[in-house]
């Protein structure tokens, strides 16, 4: 069979068990043994090759960055850190007109920087803020729109389960992509915060006037309910400085993280040994479900590149002469239509092995281009039909129950993410057209 | 049926357990990590082979983790087909995507188990001198891995199947 | 399959193969990865066509098929049809090509180094040559690597200074540390930066155009050259199965080139160490040269690390003495002497 064949052939096999819903990791799984057999001939090796791959693929300090990080947002939100920080943002927003909805942006940027996966800012600020804005008579949709909107915060701003993964599927340094992560994710927040005085200045009656009760209260009360979180922003500032320093290993920052984050469990009176036991095992299901999708996904690079396909791939992108940065925003573009119908996991999983050679080959940074596409793809989790973010206020919406009676839907949710998506789409353009305000801080 | 639902819901508190152990491997990882990192910043004193430790037991938390995974669904799966799928249809595609899974992990669980005799029977190691780590009982957890996953996998599939069945039977009556 | 012959076209009258061609190293800055793109793969090309063959390769380069210690395995399965092993990463599969690594200060020029072990795999080939076909392998051509230094974040003078620092390096070669007083870390090359940067270990042992393409005189701005000298360390294989599937004339070309890439990588290893000391200096990194004097004060500190090389190694059932004799005589006739007398027995 020609190497074009098995390429195509893999890969129509691929799309179809992903979407036909087989579990991704056990789709890359299969398409790796198929693969593999088809190049090289031989079925003995094909599956000692994926045996091989299963015990080399992890068994790297690195990795020890995925369970440590999970275990850590974990525990700052069993200390009940995220409440607080809810209630600090808001004073700090007061003199603003729709104060809690900065304050859900602001909130999450600074939550964003404790936890891995978006899916657990989405879930963590709808039982936080959908009720407080809900009460104070925010409109339904910008109440879970913002809170949608600024979950994809959670995987830009490092750690980032999605850097992690991008890391491996490239062979860039996960710590270079964790201190490139900050900058446009402060950016982001910056933007978020625009796009709600934007949607307040167009249509003002989306938000009450401001929260009486909040302007009279007394100083000192607001000051120690302002100051309360200075711990997790310790923490953040330990961990993340400490990688960004050259003091720590991102694996190391994890470990001391996770900790201090106990420390805070203990500090607040939050400790029981069956709270402590609960999250634990918590980060044992979400490492590994994260884990199994990094094996594969390695396995699926590798009979990518056993068959050939990445060289092909690349031979033909290069014989379009397309100028490099168009072949970029191609990518771009791919990874926008790919977010209406694919979770962000599976877009890195599926394109990075093939886009990423290309990209180098061009000469561009690596660091810089995962940068940007995490930027695109986390757009999906909130672009209709499937947006895994939407989803998780949906879900998360149904275990507290409405507050006041009237049901929100999933398009509900999307319209209100809407603004978020144009918001990023600006940030995507501002990292694309200036590389620097990537690289900067490496 | 009855005795299914036995062992299906005894099956599955001995993955929860086994899924523990792995996650308190986690905990024990964030206090070595801690302890290295106290010991060299206060103290001047560096631990050899934390960063072993490390790499070996992340394979092995993670491999402990897969099975357990699978039970309570956790394993991530586009559902853009699924959703728009009837109850019928949804436990076809459920059982597909079961009958996949059994068939990838039936062709391994072979060749990882003689990996791992490998192992064992030549005295295989990493490293030299005082780091010298056995490799086998990485490939060991590696092994187990593949079996817990490939009995849930058995499990789901004849779960699926008595639910189909169960469906029939309700359309008849 | 591999080194598969592709159905040509009836009106073509070449014969297409596809090889794969792959290592754990990256290209850039490695002499042994740099030598098989630079100078086999083209080689071989161009042979092969003067005989009406058209070759294509299929490159995995980085790990992107096999990681460094999984080499070995891809070759003999075929997964790869080329591979560059280390020596290095399999003590257990390898035991004695890894003789070379526990022995500090032996000859600092790579092309001699390279000369000799050529002539080691010649004199000893059950040992060295034919323990590959045991893996479904041939090794084609020997790689070296060029002088090991000590690359540290504070000077190192004399054999003292060692003491109570925290020193990095592969597990073949931290034998050289003890009795020092240094804590040995177990590390690969690629952590260096970040383990200097932040502490883990205060300097590395590295050869030191390696470590200059991965910029760690950043960190570890003193470079302090030992001489514990350029090493044997691995080999360039093809699977056996590609190998004897081939037209005898082009199964000679893959034999020839790759016994040229013996030479042809420790020329490139050489050229580099000149132009990376160079390198060095400009950077601004402080070079401090270790005299003759303290080499041996260092060996009588540290105990006889060759001799446990050799209790071990014999156990193993190898002639271990007379392969380390023979190994030095190679060395010695190809115009270098043993500094250290190791008094071996
Ligand atoms: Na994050
Ligand atoms: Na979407």
């Amino acid at each position: 069979m020609s190497t074009l064949q098995i390429t195509v052939l893999s890969f129509l096999l691929l799309i179809i068990l992903v979407a036909m819903g087989v579990h991704l990791g056990v789709s890359l799984l299969s398409c790796s043994i198929v693969g593999m057999i088809l190049a090289v001939g031989n079925y003995d090796v094909a599956v000692n090759m994926v045996i091989s791959t299963a015990y080399n693929s992890l068994k790297d300090y690195i990795f020890g960055v995925t369970p440590l990080f999970i275990l850590m947002g974990l525990l700052a939100n069993l200390s009940g850190a995220s409440g607080s920080l809810y209630d600090s943002c808001h004073l700090l927003f007061r003199r603003l007109k729709g104060s809690l909805g900065y304050a859900t942006v602001v909130a999450n940027a600074i939550f964003a920087a404790v936890t891995g996966v978006s899916i657990a800012s989405a879930a963590v600020f709808t039982k936080i803020a959908v009720p407080q804005m809900r009460k104070h008579g925010y409109e339904k949709k910008f109440s879970v729109g913002s809170v949608a909107g600024s979950s994809i915060l959670g995987m830009l701003i490092p750690p980032s389960v999605l850097m992690i993964l991008y890391g491996t599927a490239s062979g860039t340094s996960i710590g270079h992509l964790f201190v490139a992560g900050v900058i446009p994710g402060i950016i982001t927040t910056v933007v978020f915060m625009f796009t709600i005085w934007l949607t307040i200045k167009v249509k003002p009656d989306t938000v009450p006037n401001m929260d009486e009760a909040v302007q009279t209260m007394g100083r000192k009360e607001r000051m120690s309910i302002i100051l309360k979180p200075w711990p997790m922003i310790l923490l953040i500032l330990v961990s993340l400085g400490g990688i960004w320093l050259g003091y720590f290993t991102p694996t190391e920052a994890g470990g001391v993280a996770a900790f201090g984050a106990l420390l805070l469990v203990i500090a607040n009176k939050k400790f029981t040994p069956k709270g402590f036991l609960e999250v634990l095992r918590n980060a044992g299901v979400s490492t590994g479900s994260v884990m199994f999708l990094l094996i594969t996904a390695q396995m699926y690079s590798r009979a990518l590149a056993v068959s050939g396909a990445i060289n092909l791939v690349e031979d033909f992108i290069l014989s379009l002469h397309m100028p490099p940065m168009l072949v970029v925003i191609m990518f771009m573009i791919i990874f926008l239509v790919l977010g209406c119908v694919l979770d962000s996991t599976s877009i890195v999983l599926l394109c990075m092995p093939i886009m990423c050679p290309i990209i180098a080959n061009y000469g561009y940074d690596l660091v810089w281009f995962g940068i940007i596409s995490i930027i695109a793809i986390q757009i999906g989790i909130i672009s209709p039909p499937f947006g895994m973010s939407v989803f998780t206020v949906k879900s998360a919406l149904g275990d507290i129950g409405s507050t006041d009676g009237d049901d929100i839907s999933v398009i509900d949710i999307f319209k209100g993410s809407m603004p978020y998506i144009a918001g990023m789409v600006v940030v995507l353009v501002i990292c694309i057209a200036f590389p620097k305000v990537v690289l900067l801080a490496l | 049926m009855k005795a299914f639902m036995k062992i299906k819901t005894g099956y599955e508190t001995f993955l929860s357990y086994y899924s523990s152990a792995g996650a308190l491997l986690i905990a024990a990882l964030m206090c070595v990590i801690t302890f290295d990192v106290v010991a060299r910043t206060f103290f001047n004193y560096s631990f050899q082979g934390t960063a072993e430790i490390v790499a070996n037991s992340i394979v092995a938390i993670a491999f402990m983790q897969f099975a357990y995974c699978l039970a309570v669904g956790k394993h991530v799966r586009t559902t853009i087909i699924y959703d728009k799928a009837n109850e019928k249809a949804k436990l076809y595609l459920d059982l597909f995507s079961y009958l996949i899974g059994f068939c990838v992990f039936v062709i391994l669980i072979h060749p990882a188990l003689e990996v791992f005799l490998a192992a064992v029977s030549s005295g295989e190691f990493e490293g030299e001198g005082a780091l010298r780590i056995p490799t086998w009982p990485t490939k060991l957890a590696i092994f187990i891995g593949y079996v817990t996953l490939l009995i849930e996998y058995v499990i789901h599939i004849l779960d699926t199947i008595f639910k189909i069945a169960g469906k029939n039977q309700e359309v008849k009556v | 399959g591999c080194g598969e012959k592709n159905e040509t076209k009836e009106n073509s009258s070449s014969e297409k193969f596809t090889f794969r061609i792959g290592a754990g190293h990256v290209v850039e800055n490695i002499t042994w990865t740099t030598a098989m793109e630079e100078y086999f793969v083209p080689t071989v090309t161009e042979k092969a066509k003067s005989l009406g063959y058209e070759i294509e390769w299929v490159k995995s380069y980085g790990g992107s098929v096999a990681k460094l210690g999984e080499a070995l395995e891809a070759v003999e399965g075929g997964i790869l049809d080329f591979t560059y092993v280390n020596y290095g990463f399999e003590p257990s599969t390898l035991k004695i090509h890894n003789i070379d690594f526990r022995v500090p200060f032996t000859c600092p020029d790579p092309e001699v180094v390279s000369k000799a072990a050529a002539g080691l795999f010649d004199k000893y080939p059950d040992e060295f040559s034919n323990a590959f076909q045991k893996y479904n392998q041939t090794s084609l051509g020997i790689g070296v690597t060029d002088n090991y230094c000590i690359y540290s974040t504070k000077p190192i003078e004399s054999v003292e200074d060692l003491k109570g620092m925290k020193i990095g390096g592969g597990a073949s070669y931290l034998y050289w540390l003890e009795n020092t007083g240094a804590t040995a870390v177990q590390s690969s090359l690629n952590d260096g930066y970040t383990s200097m940067q932040t502490g883990v270990y205060d300097a590395m042992i590295c050869p030191l155009g390696s470590a200059y393409g991965m910029k760690l005189y950043e960190v570890a701005p003193y470079v302090i050259l030992t001489d514990f000298g350029s090493k044997m360390a691995g080999s360039l294989t093809v699977n056996n199965d590609t190998l004897n599937g081939l037209p005898e004339d082009l199964k000679d070309v893959i034999l020839e080139t790759g016994a040229g890439y013996t030479e042809a990588e420790a020329k490139l290893t050489a050229e580099k160490y000149a132009s990376d000391l160079e390198g060095l200096e400009k950077a601004g990194a402080t070079i401090i040269q270790l005299s003759d004097a303290e080499k041996e004060r260092w060996v009588e500190v540290i105990p006889n690390v060759v001799q446990s090389a050799v209790d071990e190694f014999n156990e193993a059932g190898y002639q271990t003495i007379e392969i380390y004799n023979a190994y030095w005589d190679e060395l010695s006739k190809n115009g270098y002497d043993m500094v250290i007398d190791w008094e071996l027995k």
